[in-house]
């Protein structure tokens, strides 16, 4: 099975290295954009509410890090299984081992492919963090930040790693299964609560809790991603 | 075990226009068995269900006494596949896919891939999107062949290859079963092909099997008969009368008839008619006689 895995892993580079590579330069570069920007954005406030107006910089421009983790994590997935979708998945179903153990293979080359990525992050946020002044008060966390992209990037990429390994039948299905769900909740709630003069909890907000309130899995992605904090 | 393959009542429906219905055959171990059809009869799908690749609707498939699809992983490493089409990724190089399906297949023959690769002269670092038709084609016998399976299962393997490309490929094919005794299961409508090679052929029309025989019974029993005063129809005959035609410029007619030996032109003489000629068919003129019949059997 070690040569499986290493084979595995090899597809996974072969089909994600050029992509991985982007992701890598975009992980490296953002922190010290991100950075920078906050730096410049706080010099303009009263030299004593410097880190004040530093976290609040940093956390209007740091909306950007969740957003990145997610776009990393479903490529990645949508990388490892292009191959398969484009000779129709003859090869695997061909391959003398079950069918949930090729998943399995491919689910873990594609999770160490996220450690690419990840790592480009937690570098590019340390650079960041030790080439500017912190004011007193304040500290930079760039292996947290590394940590809690990776989980995000993690979260995101098993989603879609799930949702990428049907067909695209079931993938359409599941997919126009949510927006119906979202969209004929958020329609239909607030018309019955209208007419009938009665309280409903609307799917949305019930899924939102479920999913993005702890202990939900997308939990991660919600609150201040900042690199730098009291 | 005497069967490599044995499938008993296999169905299976893909949308309104297209389905298998109870086709059922036994391909002998250590026979090279044709599987033969026109385009579109079905055989990529009977393939692709012996292989557990689609779910069947009915029947029992079994593959070198193992049941599919509960033990397929067992199946499929005794099991070496040709597809219709390339499956191996584009972007892999030839050693790189060598490599990759090593990894899978234990009986992997390293030294017999390496040999057959320089035989066929597939370079090593050539991607495999950019490999011609005739050398994917040798790619993928090689890599159905190094793994040392038990069972090969070939889908149209030649199709569309040039006669110097084909020759190789079937010859390292005939080379590994007389040297190793495997079955194969062969699919094609290159006729001539096959009858140089198969000792079986099953024959499938519009999901359906028309026939499955030795090929020699097969071809010994199917005749071309022209008869002068031809007796009516409505008789009891000794045979299966496949195919009957009144002759353009004579007064004979031209039988095509199953299941002949020779004792039985006694009927004719006993029937009043006289028979001119017995024909044997090649295996081509065998396998379109059949298809007409089941066809006007089906109407």
């Amino acid at each position: 099975m070690t040569g499986a895995m290493t084979q595995m892993l090899r597809l996974q580079w072969l089909a994600s290295r050029w992509l991985l590579l982007v992701l890598a330069l975009i992980c490296i570069g953002l922190p010290q954009a991100v950075v920078r920007l906050a730096v410049l954005g706080a010099h303009g406030a009263d030299r004593n509410l410097i880190p004040a107006a530093l976290l609040q910089s940093l956390d209007s421009i740091s909306v950007l890090f969740p957003y990145l983790a997610a776009i990393t994590g479903a490529l990645i997935a949508l990388a490892a299984w292009n191959w398969d979708h484009r000779t129709g998945h003859v090869y695997a179903l061909s391959l003398p081992i079950s069918r949930a153990e090729y998943a399995l293979l491919k689910l873990w080359a594609g999770a160490v492919a996220l450690l690419v990525p990840t790592v480009a992050i937690w570098i590019g946020a340390w650079i960041a963090t030790s080439t500017v002044p912190i004011p007193d008060g304040l500290h930079a966390y760039p292996f947290a930040f590394g940590v809690r992209f990776l989980l995000a990037g993690t979260i995101v990429y098993g989603t879609m790693f799930a949702l990428a390994s049907g067909t695209i039948r079931t993938t359409l299905i599941v997919t126009i299964g949510w927006c119906a769900l979202f969209i004929g909740g958020s329609l239909l709630v607030p018309w019955l609560e209208s007419q009938y003069a009665i309280e409903l909890l609307s799917p949305t907000e019930m899924l939102g809790h479920a999913f993005a309130e702890w202990p939900g899995p997308f939990r991660v992605f919600a609150g201040s991603w900042l690199l730098i904090d009291v | 075990m005497s069967e490599a393959i044995e499938v008993r009542g296999l169905g299976y429906r893909a949308g309104r226009s297209f389905a298998l219905r109870d086709v059922s055959l036994t391909v002998p171990a250590g026979s090279i068995y044709g599987f033969l059809g026109p385009n579109g009869a079905g055989k990529t799908t009977t393939i692709r269900l012996l292989l557990g690749m689609s779910r069947r609707e009915a029947g029992d498939v079994r593959l070198l006494g193992r049941s599919i699809p509960g033990e397929l992983p067992a199946a499929l490493s005794v099991v070496g596949y040709v597809p219709e089409r390339p499956h191996v990724y584009p972007s892999l190089r030839v050693d790189e896919a060598m490599r990759c399906h090593a990894a899978f297949h234990r009986r992997w023959d390293d030294a017999w891939a390496t040999r057959l690769q320089r035989m066929f002269e597939l370079p090593d670092d050539r991607r495999i999107g950019r490999l011609s038709k005739g050398e994917t084609g040798k790619l993928l016998m090689l890599l159905a062949l190094a793994q040392r399976p038990e069972l090969l299962i070939l889908d149209e393997p030649t199709d569309g290859l040039d006669p110097m490309v084909r020759r190789d490929v079937l010859t390292a094919l005939l080379d590994y079963v007389s040297e190793s005794g495997a079955t194969v299961f062969i699919s094609s409508h290159l006729v001539h092909e096959l009858e140089r090679m198969c000792s079986w052929v099953g024959v499938l029309d519009h999901g359906r099997m028309v026939a499955e025989l030795p090929i020699d019974v097969l071809k010994g029993g199917i005749k071309r008969i022209r008869l002068a005063e031809a007796p009516s129809n409505g008789q009891q005959l000794p045979f299966e009368v496949l195919s009957r035609a009144q002759d353009a410029f004579a007064s004979s007619e031209t039988w095509v008839v199953r299941g002949w030996s020779d004792p039985m032109v006694q009927y004719f003489d006993t029937a009043g008619a006289t028979v001119r000629e017995v024909i044997d068919l090649d295996l081509e003129e065998v396998f379109v006689e059949l298809l007409r019949s089941g066809r006007e059997v089906t109407r």
